[in-house]
């Protein structure tokens, strides 16, 4: 605690903007905000200082976890993400929770998007339980599909979305140099906010949905994800 | 079930390099979309056209700053939408070139009110009743009925038209007179009247003009006006201040992003103005809030399948509890939760726990409730987590654990939880078997930084401020004990400059500020003790003795009765506090006073707060303070309120009596990320001695609202954060 007094005496003596704080116990002066201030702004430079690393097949192939790419398109923002946890419940299908270093998760089930946390405009909790039976199946169900996603004032606000299921046909996707025979499977839905299109590439053996475009509600948009490594 | 935290762990030194790698980066985001659904504002900072008022209201809560100027004369306006219908302004004007009544700039403030009667319907036109400057000296005293209808692609030309017209009196009805309604008899603008009374005697009396505006949004982001005033403008035009050649207005604006438009304008056919308006909604995050996310629950093995896990032979060991603490208060620390006790038994568990980090105690529920599922034998079914602040047990939240483990991934989980949890009061302090965080207590913290102690409305200057170091410091030694004290020094300002001695007939209680501003740079701003427990069910108590404000000194002692699960809670306060010497030091002055207050405070659904405070004041005046304050669920809140005392008007001089609005706006809001601070103000046309109330750091309401049901069931879409 000392050290952190003397080096803020020291900062503080060049430059009048400087604040700092120390204990187990905040308080709420200004000088105790702008330390707040000051502590994020540093800690948000440290968290955005390392880049991503440029895929190829053989940092993939020695990969020793699952992986997952993550995009959010409006933000253009993408993250590699390893499992966290396995789990079921009473809805179809297996849930896994997938996250970043800094703990920013992002939970699927059946690769079906059902909760995000730690993103901001989070994607409290979904209904896709038909989505995730469609997925197993690798053949379409049409039914609804609906969004409780976090808004301004910690609720949590509701998109029901009616959504029809097609196949749009067998391809191959290449994913980092590794292909893979996948059924795309699109959902088409309609809500109050216009015409949302959820796509699945699905496995055709075992049902692994390797790449996916999927709608996490009106603030958070599309959320692209890429198998990296199963 | 494996732990998946350990195998996670392994697996992240396995992938290191790749998983140090894994914070989002940024790209180059999509340009954001302009929304310009807001109604434009007017000079005087309301919806309207260009200096004229049209019926449009707000989104509800929008706060709407604007700063006009045109002929020498600036108006910064504050609107708040109170409510869908019913808005407030506050506005602080400067005519240049006044030369007369004694000032050469003129600089007053003034209130209105809107009430929109009818929403606008595909056929019927929304309509608005206005009062403007309702209660000041005057000088832009209004008032108007007035009509605005909405035409989209108004004859096939793009985008949207509105077309205003209203009848307007006073101000607004000062030239086109088509006669009078409700009597003409108004009396006039007097420049040096204390003011601030509701004029009650001159509302829509007098001539009545017509006025019409069109708007017309040409594109997303420009639009166009014109207006046809009813404004002659007769004191500023009489006294020079520009000459009014027209009364007609035109102006183009540009929407430069979601928050911010600016406009240029010809006005009254002899000046040119501009307008910058702003607006955001305390709805809409600066930044979206956004904590990492939690730890799994753990789902434990079905009694069937593995009865043996279900054995309740360990609650019969007497270090359980303690053991079971070790485990977890760690593992909460780490996500921003104190513990501060927890008891044990078989089958039921109480987490005694406080909040580091987080204003949304839904939070500290959530991952109270994770870490002991995670942690605790799966014989203990369920879990009773009692929110504390500071030494008060606010409530006690029970959660079931298989619910926790069922609804983790399941639709609508956060509103299924809460109809499964009971919300109650909780006893004041833990249960005797239970084990006690002993890290928890001393706590102390401390802080050093620049102070802004900003001075409003000084008609030489209205913006005055004093600048320096602060440094700041909290002890709590002991539950519910607390020792903290500010020291100010003051490096530069300017507000001991100001030549405007009190001219008060009242005890000097607030009116001295120059005076405690002049006599020293080095200043206690506060030191004091405070302690503060719960003395039985639903009731809290809190005294306090020291330096405890800024200009007074002494001991407060407060009690409140607030049930959990209540609207209505009741308090009262007595303080003995002596007058503080101006230079701040540990000296007094010789006034002293008995001033307490019993207040009624009253939560009326919806985010909207109504308090009464009945009692005497630091003059030893008597009398009431009524509050009401808009309250969103992220921590904004706005609010007005006003003293009536046994004070005389003419004896509390300016503004008649004690009124002002109260700003406050948390932290997390601006960053995005959990903090319990928060930036608050109040802001007074005039401070006076007149009503002025004890400024005692912690008051009870304040402190334990946020564990009540309110404010939890208002947070409760984050509890699985």
């Amino acid at each position: 605690m000392m050290r952190a007094l003397t080096t803020c005496l020291a900062l503080g003596a060049t430059a009048f903007l400087v604040a700092c704080s120390g204990g187990t116990d905040q308080g709420n002066t200004q000088a105790a905000q702008l330390a707040t201030i000051y502590q994020q702004v540093r800690s948000n430079r440290q968290a955005s200082a390392a880049p991503l690393p440029t895929l190829t097949p053989q940092l993939i192939a020695g990969l020793t976890v699952p992986s997952l790419e993550v995009t959010i398109e409006e933000r253009g923002a993408t993250a590699f993400l390893i499992p966290f946890s396995d789990r079921r419940d009473s809805g179809p299908g297996d849930l896994r929770t997938w996250r970043t270093a800094n703990n920013v998760m992002v939970v699927l089930r059946n690769g079906v998007l059902v909760a995000t946390r730690g993103v901001g405009n989070d994607l409290g909790s979904a209904d896709a339980d038909a989505a995730a039976a469609a997925v197993a199946r690798r053949s379409p169900i049409s039914g609804l599909h609906t969004l409780f996603y976090k808004n301004g004032t910690n609720g949590i606000s509701t998109v029901d979305l009616l959504c029809e299921m097609r196949t749009v046909g067998s391809e191959t996707i290449q994913i980092v140099g590794s292909s893979h025979n996948v059924v795309h499977l699109q959902e088409n839905c309609t809500g109050t906010r216009g015409i949302i299109t959820y796509d699945y590439w699905v496995d055709r053996r075992d049902s692994t949905v390797w790449q996916s475009r999927q709608w996490g509600g009106p603030d958070l948009g599309y959320i692209r994800t890429r198998l990296l490594k199963k | 079930m494996a732990n998946p935290f350990r195998v996670t762990t392994l697996a992240c030194i396995a992938c290191a390099a790749f998983a140090s790698a894994a914070t989002a980066q940024q790209a180059e985001p999509p340009r954001p979309v302009v929304v310009t659904s807001a109604p434009t504002l007017n000079f005087y900072g309301l919806p309207g056209i260009v200096d004229l008022p049209s019926a449009e209201a707000l989104p509800s809560g929008q706060l709407a700053v604007g700063v006009s100027h045109f002929g020498g004369q600036t108006r910064t306006n504050l609107t708040f939408q109170f409510s869908p219908r019913i808005s407030a302004t506050f506005r602080y004007i400067g005519i240049r070139n006044w030369d007369s009544d004694g000032f050469d700039t003129y600089r007053d403030r003034s209130f209105d009110v809107r009430y929109q009667l009818f929403r606008e319907g595909r056929y019927r036109p929304a309509v608005t009743v206005g009062l403007q400057d309702f209660a000041g000296t005057g000088i832009y005293a209004a008032e108007y009925l007035v009509a605005t209808k909405t035409f989209k692609r108004p004859f096939r030309l793009p985008g949207t038209l509105k077309a205003t017209g209203g009848l307007g009196w006073g101000r607004l009805g000062s030239i086109g007179s088509i006669g009078s309604i409700f009597g003409d008899e108004r009396p006039t603008f007097t420049p040096n009247d204390t003011g601030g009374e509701p004029a009650f005697d001159q509302w829509f009396r007098g001539p009545v003009s017509p006025f019409v505006g069109l708007e017309w949004q040409v594109t997303d982001r420009w639009g166009v006006k014109a207006e046809y005033s009813s404004d002659a403008y007769e004191p500023e035009t009489s006294r020079g201040v520009f000459e009014r050649k027209s009364r007609l207005n035109f102006g183009a604006e540009y929407q430069v992003n979601k928050n911010l438009r600016v406009g240029g304008y010809w006005l009254y056919g002899s000046e040119i103005g501009v307008n910058f308006q702003l607006q955001f909604n305390p709805k809409t995050p600066a930044a979206p809030f956004a904590v990492s996310g939690p730890r799994p629950v753990i789902v434990r093995p079905s009694r069937t399948s593995n009865p043996a896990a279900y054995d309740t032979a360990w609650s019969a060991s007497s270090s359980a509890p303690i053991v079971i603490r070790d485990a977890i208060a760690p593992e909460l620390a780490e996500g921003g939760v104190r513990l501060e006790s927890i008891s044990v038994s078989a089958t039921r568990a109480e987490a005694r726990v406080s909040s580091i980090d987080y204003s949304n105690l839904a939070i500290v529920v959530g991952r109270t409730a994770r870490s002991m599922a995670r942690i605790l034998p799966p014989s203990v079914e369920t879990f009773d987590i009692v929110l504390v602040k500071d030494n008060l047990a606010l409530s006690k939240v029970t959660v079931r654990r298989s619910d926790l483990e069922t609804l983790e991934f399941r639709p609508d989980a956060s509103n299924q939880l809460l109809s499964r949890v009971v919300l109650d009061d909780a006893a004041p302090s833990a249960a005797a078997d239970a084990a006690v965080n002993p890290e928890i207590y001393p706590r102390f913290g401390w802080s050093i930084g620049p102070y802004v102690r900003p001075s409003f409305f000084d008609p030489d200057k209205p913006v005055r401020a004093d600048a320096g170091v602060s440094l700041e410091a909290r002890y709590r030694f002991a539950p519910g004990w607390l020792l903290a004290g500010e020291v100010r020094h003051r490096v530069a300002g300017n507000i001991a400059d100001s030549d405007r001695l009190s001219n008060s007939v009242l005890p000097r209680v607030r009116t001295d500020a120059v005076l405690y501003a002049q006599a020293a740079d080095t200043t206690i701003e506060n030191l004091f003790i405070s302690k503060q427990w719960k003395p039985g069910r639903n009731t809290y108590a809190r005294v306090s003795a020291g330096y405890l404000e800024q200009m007074f000194g002494g001991v407060s002692a407060e009690l409140l009765w607030k049930p959990v699960n209540n609207r209505l809670a009741l308090g009262v306060e007595a303080n003995y506090v002596q007058q503080r010497d101006f230079d701040q030091a540990f000296g007094f002055q010789d006034y002293d006073v008995v001033t307490g207050h019993v207040s009624a405070y009253y939560d009326f659904g919806q985010g909207y707060y109504g308090q009464v405070d009945v009692g005497r004041y630091l003059a030893g005046d008597i009398g009431a303070t009524f509050t009401v304050e808009r309250q969103f669920e992220n921590g904004w809140r706005v609010g007005g309120f006003f003293t009536l005392t046994d004070v005389s008007a003419e004896d509390f001089g300016e503004g008649s009596f004690d009124k002002g609005i109260n700003i406050t706006v948390p932290f997390s809001w601006f960053t995005g990320r959990p903090s319990q601070q928060t930036l608050s103000t109040t802001i007074r046309p005039i401070q006076r001695d007149g009503g002025a109330r004890l400024a005692v750091s912690d008051r009870l309401y304040e402190q334990i609202r946020s564990g009540h049901i309110t404010d939890l069931t208002g947070d409760w879409g984050r509890v699985w954060e």
